[in-house]
């Protein structure tokens, strides 16, 4: 499948590069208007950023963005409402800023798309034409993948991997456990939204049983054998959390394959855990809307041209964020945003008959281990020669380890100071 | 006749060369610079803890992105960052920037 995905990416390229031979030699910026329907589906980090910069890049061209919630709650920094150190208003945003851009915001939930016509239905009736249709849709689970472990068990042991009301469950159950209570935390393998994110819950869990709760403990069941900035967050759990995090990986005790929401027990392959309260964090695939158009073609994420980011199946469909693999970039909000300023730019191109420039990516995750404990990893990206977004040889990496306290205090700072900018980005 | 008509296409390309800055020189400067905003707020009424690049002149910038390239300059990410830029990123970054912040400046009544 890869090696036909490759194959078509390149005729996809091959077709946008004869494009510029006819096209004119418009202004990158501030060519003349276009006259065009652009539909965005999904207002995360994704889909409002790239709203923006298509609004910014082509004036007066139409676009709206259609997204079901009245407010989007950010996954970076739901960790810290979970454990405590904050409220769910402040991963709060609604899209004012978008409106006041010229973007045409509908509360609506988008149903299916039919790309002979071009369009998206609406679960309203509607129906939106589109000349290009951008989908940032994010994740589904892959309910029952772990046996017994549904929709409905979500709400007696929550996933908490889409913030909102899951967030707010999660941080009451462990609010009203008792103290010496066990936390379990189930992490799926690879990959998954937000790869540091189930350490760092684990972090900032153990940093609210700290003060609150000094006799108990989280346990992780990891289905890896290793996870991102390993190294950071076990130094930073010795120096913070002695003895409160035990992590066990897929060689300790297996995948998580079933779990009992009544009885709450959770089953690995060669173990069996009663905890008190059961964090699941389920294995994912892209949003199942993906799938009306048979973006996913079979699998669990959407392929994409990694120039462009338009679909390799269906034509005039771009993908972004979590629901597609983006070569080596992780799935994060960072990695979305970066796709997403690539991805208006390709459009506008393409809508002009223009090569889109070689994009550069960026990705940078901060995680908290505490609220003055903050690590890092970062990355930069070109495509290489097979058209893949690779990370660039000698660069990036994680926050030096042993480095002394002000340097993860300054870290905590910037994580802050990151996700002020990146809203403000997003939602003005 | 014709050269006046030389005069008025040096004026026009001089005139399309200021508007469009340093991306008339280096293409894909504005997609770059895109990229800094996802930390570095150009939201001026919400500073945030990553400093601003607005106030930053075009040597500062260049000195900056080469002292984090090099390790001469202490960072906590922008070392990593730096060092996957090229030359000629750098320097038309430097310019954008210098840009950027020329007009800012003027905007206010600064210069």
């Amino acid at each position: 499948m890869t090696l036909a995905g490759q194959r078509k990416s390149r005729r996809d390229f091959l077709k946008i590069a004869s494009g510029v031979v006819t096209a004119g030699a418009l202004a990158e910026r501030g060519g003349a208007d276009i006259n065009a329907q652009v539909v965005v589906v999904g207002g995360g980090f994704g889909g409002a950023i790239c709203a923006r910069y298509l609004k910014r890049l082509v004036a007066g061209l139409d676009v709206t963005l259609v997204e079901r919630r009245q407010k989007f709650v950010t996954c970076p920094f739901s960790n810290a409402v979970i454990g405590g150190l904050q409220e769910l208003d402040s991963v709060s945003h609604g899209f004012g800023g978008l409106q006041r851009d010229g973007i045409r915001v509908l509360q609506e939930e988008a149903v299916a798309i039919d790309p002979d016509v071009r369009a998206v239905h609406l679960a309203g009736g509607g129906m939106l034409p589109y000349d290009r249709l951008v989908l940032s849709p994010g994740i589904d689970f892959k309910w029952n993948s772990i046996e017994g472990y549904d929709e409905t068990s979500a709400s007696r042991m929550p996933h908490a991997w889409k913030a909102g009301s899951q967030t707010v469950l999660l941080r009451r159950k462990l609010e009203e456990m008792d103290d010496g209570g066990l936390v379990v935390i189930a992490v799926p393998a690879n990959p998954y939204r937000c790869p540091p994110g189930p350490y760092e819950r684990a972090s900032l869990i153990a940093n609210y049983l700290h003060r609150h709760k000094s006799r108990s403990k989280v346990i992780i069941l990891d289905s890896k054998d290793d996870f991102s900035k390993q190294g950071l967050f076990r130094e930073g759990w010795n120096q913070l959390y002695p003895g409160k995090i035990e992590w066990l990986g897929f060689s300790d005790v297996g995948n998580v394959i079933a779990v009992e929401p009544d009885a709450m027990v959770v089953h690995t392959d060669f173990e069996e855990f009663q905890p008190d309260v059961a964090n699941i964090i389920p294995p994912q695939r892209s949003a199942r809307f993906v799938d009306t158009a048979g973006l996913a073609a079979g699998g669990d994420w959407c392929q994409v041209n990694q120039r462009t980011f338009e679909s390799i199946v269906v034509p005039n469909i771009h993908l972004l964020g979590d629901a597609i693999i983006a070569g080596a970039m992780p799935k994060s909000g960072f990695s979305a945003n970066n796709q997403a300023k690539v991805c208006a730019r390709a459009v506008a191109s393409m809508l002009r008959g223009k090569l889109p420039p070689e994009p550069v990516l960026i990705n940078t995750c901060y995680s908290l281990l505490a609220e003055d404990y903050g690590i890092s990893v970062a990355a930069v990206y070109r495509l290489n020669e097979s058209g893949e977004i690779a990370p660039v040889p000698g660069s990036g990496g994680v926050s030096p380890p042993g480095a002394p306290r002000e340097v993860r205090h300054a870290e905590a700072e910037f994580a802050r100071g990151w996700y002020a900018s990146i809203t403000a980005d997003m939602f003005g | 006749m014709q050269c006046v008509n030389g005069l008025l296409s040096a004026i026009s390309a001089t005139a399309l060369l200021s508007a469009t800055g340093a991306s008339a020189e280096f293409p894909g400067v504005v997609a770059l610079a895109n990229m800094c905003a996802t930390c570095h707020s150009r939201d001026e009424e919400r500073p945030s803890s990553i400093p601003s690049l607005t106030p930053l002149d075009e040597e500062t910038m260049r000195a900056f992105l080469i002292g984090f390239r090099t390790g001469d300059i202490e960072a906590t990410v922008m070392d990593r960052i730096a060092n996957a830029l090229t030359d000629a990123e750098i320097e038309a970054l430097a310019r954008h920037f210098g840009d950027t912040t020329e007009q800012e400046q003027r905007r206010r009544g600064l210069k």
